[in-house]
């Protein structure tokens, strides 16, 4: 079979996530509504994993179901109420492994540590494995202006790099790119030969990446979870490229951000049960690796253990065979103070909880609706992402995300955490409402509608006065009906309620209330 | 051993500290925080297996094991050199990385290295992943396996590599029926620096590397092993 | 049983023969049903788009009106759900909030907790074919969805299965109006769903759903969407009504249909009291959103 004739990469004007601000959703949703093959990807990729997580969370935990999403939540909330302590006792045993621990207020921040690090340690490639938050302190074309080429290793950010793209969805980033896509990008960027094989796909970005491994000076990750007992850091991937990133170069960096923390390994079994099975409906992630220092270069074991005898026998480390000499972990502010402080019932601070599974991203409509994450203009995307980065970014570059949701709830029922994420839309609605964000004409309309329900005869004038208007106005239906059921139709509604009939009909009231008939009821035959 | 990098180019520790105390509500900023209440006083709700006999576990552990994908074969000690010379055969492996401590169960392999005609590849002065790339297999001893996930935990050590069980295209891991764990939970002994140092990489292995990034379909052997053999010793 | 009727401002002005049904199937299970005609609306759209002390002032407003009733039930699972679930937060720690919260229920909740009928010893009949939309707010209220156990119990009622029924309809209020391209996409999804199911009527318990998923049928229908679909559009009813229907307190076959008058209408179900039942009108595929009225076979209804 002949190859199609490769096209260029499109030159985008923008950097997806990284859009002119303010942002607003209008024009990206309008494009998702209308491109079906977009919503064909979605709408499949994100629908399958939203039931098979609701069935291996039925599974495997059946009744106690809740029981575990709340002991997980507490976990993570019980270590945000007491980040300051956690983070001091992380950073102390940290640094005892022989890790370096470094502080980075904001992204600048991170990106020069990052670079430091990197200049110090004479590193020329570098290979990363895929983070979030260093989409969001945009890590990459810092190195690359620096002078370190460097390459992503998760198989979907691999193929979205070479595109020049960014990623849609925070675990299984290129659902919004279909397998000719990637055969293209692999014709023109690595000079390979036109397949459409997904396994000869893989085996091309295999042999491409490990030619990198052996050569890379640099690796970089983020992290899933901080250790506070021990110092540790939890990496899970079901490709192993981490491993790869974490243990193949003479140096490795981690950034994580602050809210990853939690108190003690026993903790981590509860989150890794409640991560993987939220995120990929599977029990753990293949690769589960827990970092505590770098390469070890020796020195005595601790005398006897009081562990039972059925457990493993205490490790004796002597040196290590392999893995970094050097162990950098930079941890994250960059706004995440601000969500702590909020610490009230209701506040910001339970959105820290977020373990990025992406449950909500898969049980959210709109998301569907809207083609993925690109159309949210940020790095962090779906419900989680409505919330969070209006909240680190500032609303009024966003204003359009807390407002673009039913809020129908499925997300905070998929929360392995119970994030209420219904509930922080609503909040950020109304610091938008009470700052003045929100239009003045809603602002007005809204204080007016809520005075006349204020006093009922206000309301009974304004419903008969709304269903004269509408009944006047619309066609007449084909009703087998009384006056109780007699609606008629509009397919036209003028501004500012023309967003309803663009989509749908609007069926007005019939020509009796409920009130109508409660009251005559008693004098009437009743005849609905 | 520290680096010789200038740390000041982040924060200063204590301010970034005092920061995130000021967002607690701390009363003074630089005095170490209170203790924290503890924890819910249990986490066994979220138990998924409880201990059970050892033959129990193991049947449990190849069961869940299999349903990842890896492939397990019982044995005993007194077959295991035949059994894996058998395996190392069929995969038709001629070259072999290994990562075991050193005792019966590596004499055991490598015996079946020498009667499988395998050649084992020695491992090198510095500390890099490179032999590895040429390998065959990578064959590993386990330090524990949890019977709830299917998986087995590995550790690095002066005998354990970061790589024998990652970079070559097949992972052989030998596990006792008596190193099999009951439930994700009961693994955090392990991860507690509680009386010794931890090793500086802890790994649970749960399936033979994989991806569906392309059009959510399935892949294995993306970046780690394709396939991951386990021989199961049993008691 | 004193039970207090809280009808909500769209089943009051949209839907009223759900709250009908609602109230003479609450006194046929033995209910003394009251209406505080000072009621208007629980505030949820202004709670909903962030106008809290108006809603504040709306929900002090309802817990005074239902201060005495020792049971608030209402037609409505998305303003049981705003007594319920946001109440006590908008009002936070106010005990009248608390005290209002515990005493509401949404109907089907209230017969299947409360009154529990057993509608078959009742004689509960509705021979025919539906299928079940549960709205999103079924979620704040608790795991059971009672709808359908309750639907269960009638004699000759068959439940098809609704494709996709737990993604949200759309409407979500002011959402709908504002983001009509993400909202109309769900709309329309949820309409395919349901007409795929080929049943004659739909059973959705919040005129908002309601609203949006008849109206994105008509639209289907209206615009030749359907390829070429010969039967009619399903009518749209609710819980209520079908148990009243179904035991007799009132007439089947009529209510709420978004049927055009280029659309062909529907055959009623069951026996009709009262009104003639409608000819068939042959197909007529439109591309235009707004055809032009058909002159009609029937004879006019009165």
């Amino acid at each position: 079979m002949a190859p199609p004739t490769p096209e260029p990469a499109a030159p985008s004007p923008e950097h997806p996530l990284d859009p002119p601000l303010p942002y607003t959703i209008a024009a990206r949703a309008r494009r998702a509504a209308a491109d079906l093959q977009l919503q064909q990807f979605v709408n499949t990729a994100t629908r399958n994993k939203d039931r098979a997580r609701a069935a291996a969370f039925m599974a495997a935990f059946g009744p106690r179901l809740d029981e575990v999403r709340s002991l997980a939540a507490r976990i993570r909330q019980h270590t945000l109420d007491h980040l300051d302590a956690y983070l001091e006792q992380f950073v102390e045993n940290a640094t005892k492994t022989g890790a370096v621990v470094h502080f980075a207020r904001d992204a600048a921040q991170a990106n020069a540590i990052a670079l430091a690090i990197a200049r110090d340690a004479g590193a020329k490639l570098c290979i990363k494995a895929k983070s979030m938050v260093t989409e969001e302190i945009r890590l990459l074309p810092a190195l690359e202006a620096a002078g370190v080429t460097t390459v992503e290793t998760d198989l979907g950010e691999f193929i979205l790099q070479l595109d020049g793209d960014a990623p849609s969805h925070i675990v299984t980033p290129m659902i919004h790119k279909d397998r000719t896509a990637v055969a293209r990008a692999f014709v023109r960027e690595l000079g390979a030969p036109y397949t459409e094989d997904p396994a000869h796909l893989t085996l091309i970005a295999r042999a491409h990446l490990r030619s990198l491994y052996r050569k890379a000076d640099l690796g970089i990750t983020g992290g899933n979870f901080l250790i506070a007992s021990t110092g540790s850091l939890v990496v899970c991937t079901n490709e192993g490229n981490a491993d790869f990133c974490m243990s193949g170069p003479r140096t490795h960096i981690a950034i994580v951000g602050i809210e990853k923390l939690i108190p003690a390994p026993e903790h981590l079994g509860v989150l890794l049960k409640v991560l993987a099975r939220s995120s990929t409906a599977q029990p753990l992630t293949v690769y589960t690796t827990i970092i505590t220092g770098p390469r070890s270069t020796g020195f005595q074991p601790v005398p006897s253990s009081s562990l039972p005898s059925s457990q493993p026998p205490p490790h004796t480390p002597d040196q290590d065979q392999d893995g970094p000499a050097h162990l950098h972990i930079i941890l994250l502010d960059n706004g995440r103070t601000k969500l702590l402080a909020d610490g009230a019932d209701g506040g910001a601070r339970e959105i820290l909880r977020c373990i990025r599974c992406g449950a909500c991203l898969n049980a959210c409509p709109v998301y569907r609706k809207v083609g993925g994450g690109h159309a949210y203009g940020a790095v962090y995307s779906g419900p989680i992402g409505a919330i969070l980065t209006p909240s680190l970014k500032g609303l009024r570059n966003y204003p359009d995300l807390p407002h673009a949701s039913s809020l129908c709830g499925g997300c905070s029922e998929a929360c392995p955490v119970r994030i209420d994420i219904p509930r922080h839309l609503v909040r950020l609605r109304r610091e938008m409402a009470a700052s003045g964000l929100t239009g003045v004409r809603r602002r007005i309309a809204m204080r007016l509608w809520a005075a006349i329900l204020q006093r009922p005869a206000f309301y009974r004038l304004a419903a008969a006065a709304q269903r004269s208007l509408l009944r006047a106005a619309a066609e007449p239906g084909v009703p087998p009906a009384g006056p109780c059921t007699d609606h008629r139709w509009l397919t036209d509604l003028p501004a500012p309620l023309d967003g309803w009939t663009a989509a749908r009909d609007f069926p007005t009231p019939p020509s009796s209330s409920f009130r109508d008939w409660w009251r005559t009821r008693r004098f009437e035959e009743e005849r609905p | 051993m520290t680096m010789s990098i200038n740390t000041n180019l982040g924060e200063p520790r204590d301010d970034f500290l005092a920061r995130v105390r000021a967002a607690l509500r701390r009363g003074h900023p630089i005095a170490p925080p209170p203790p924290p209440t503890p924890l819910p006083p249990s986490l066994e709700p979220a138990r998924l297996v409880s201990p059970a006999s050892t033959a129990d576990l193991a049947d449990l552990f190849a069961a869940r094991a299999q349903a990842v994908g890896m492939r397990i074969t019982r044995t005993t000690d007194a077959d295991l050199s035949a059994r894996l010379a058998a395996l190392l055969t069929q995969l038709g492996i001629r070259s072999a990385a290994t990562s075991l401590t050193p005792g019966p169960l590596a004499d055991a392999v490598h015996a079946a290295l020498r009667a499988a005609d395998c050649a084992p590849i020695p491992r090198p002065a510095e500390p890099t992943l490179d032999h590895h790339y040429p390998a065959d297999a990578g064959i590993t001893d386990a330090h524990a396996a949890i019977a709830e996930s299917g998986s087995i935990v590995l550790r690095s050590g002066p005998h354990h590599s970061r790589g024998t069980h990652l970079v070559p295209p097949i992972h052989i891991a030998l596990l006792r029926a008596t190193q099999i764990l009951p439930d994700l939970l009961d693994l955090a002994p392990t991860l507690a620096a509680a009386s010794s140092p931890l090793p500086s990489c802890t790994l649970i292995i749960t399936g033979p590397s994989k991806t569906a990034d392309i059009e959510g379909i399935l892949v294995t052997g993306i970046h780690g092993p394709r396939e991951v053999h386990i021989l199961l010793i049993d008691e | 049983m004193n039970v207090a009727l809280f009808i909500t401002c769209l089943t009051d002005n949209f839907y009223p023969r759900a709250g009908i049904a609602a109230v003479k199937v609450l006194e046929r299970l033995g209910c003394t049903v009251s209406f505080p005609q000072a009621q208007t609306c629980c505030g949820q759209p202004m709670y909903n788009n962030g106008f809290h002390p108006e809603a504040r002032a709306l929900a002090r407003r309802m817990i005074r009106i239902f201060a005495g009733a020792p049971y608030v039930v209402t037609p409505s699972a998305s303003c049981a759900a705003m007594l319920r679930e946001s109440y006590p937060h908008l009002l936070l720690g106010d005990p009248s909030a608390a005290a209002l919260a515990a005493r509401t229920y949404e109907f089907a909740e209230f017969l299947a907790r409360v009154l529990k009928p057993d509608l078959r010893a009742l004689g509960a009949s509705w021979p025919g074919q539906v299928t079940y939309h549960p709205s999103c707010h079924h979620r704040a209220l608790g795991p059971d969805d009672h709808a359908q156990a309750l639907m269960r119990q009638i004699d000759g009622l068959t439940l098809i299965p609704l494709d996709k029924a737990e993604q949200c309809c759309g409407f979500g209020g002011l959402f709908a109006v504002k983001y009509p391209d993400i909202s109309g996409a769900m709309a329309r999804d949820k309409a395919a769903c349901i007409l795929a199911t080929g049943a004659p009527t739909a059973v959705c318990n919040d005129a908002g759903c309601t609203m949006n998923i008849a109206g994105a049928c008509r639209r289907i229908g209206s615009s030749g969407g359907d390829q070429g679909r010969n039967a009619p559009l399903p009518r749209f009813t609710t819980l209520a009504e079908i148990i009243a229907e179904s035991l007799g307190l009132l007439p089947s076959g009529t209510g709420f249909q978004p049927v055009s008058s280029s659309s062909p209408s529907s055959l009623p179900q069951g026996a009709t009291a009262g009104g003639s039942a409608p000819a068939v009108l042959p197909p007529f595929a439109s591309t235009s959103s707004s055809p032009p009225p058909l002159p009609s076979t029937r004879p006019p209804q009165s």
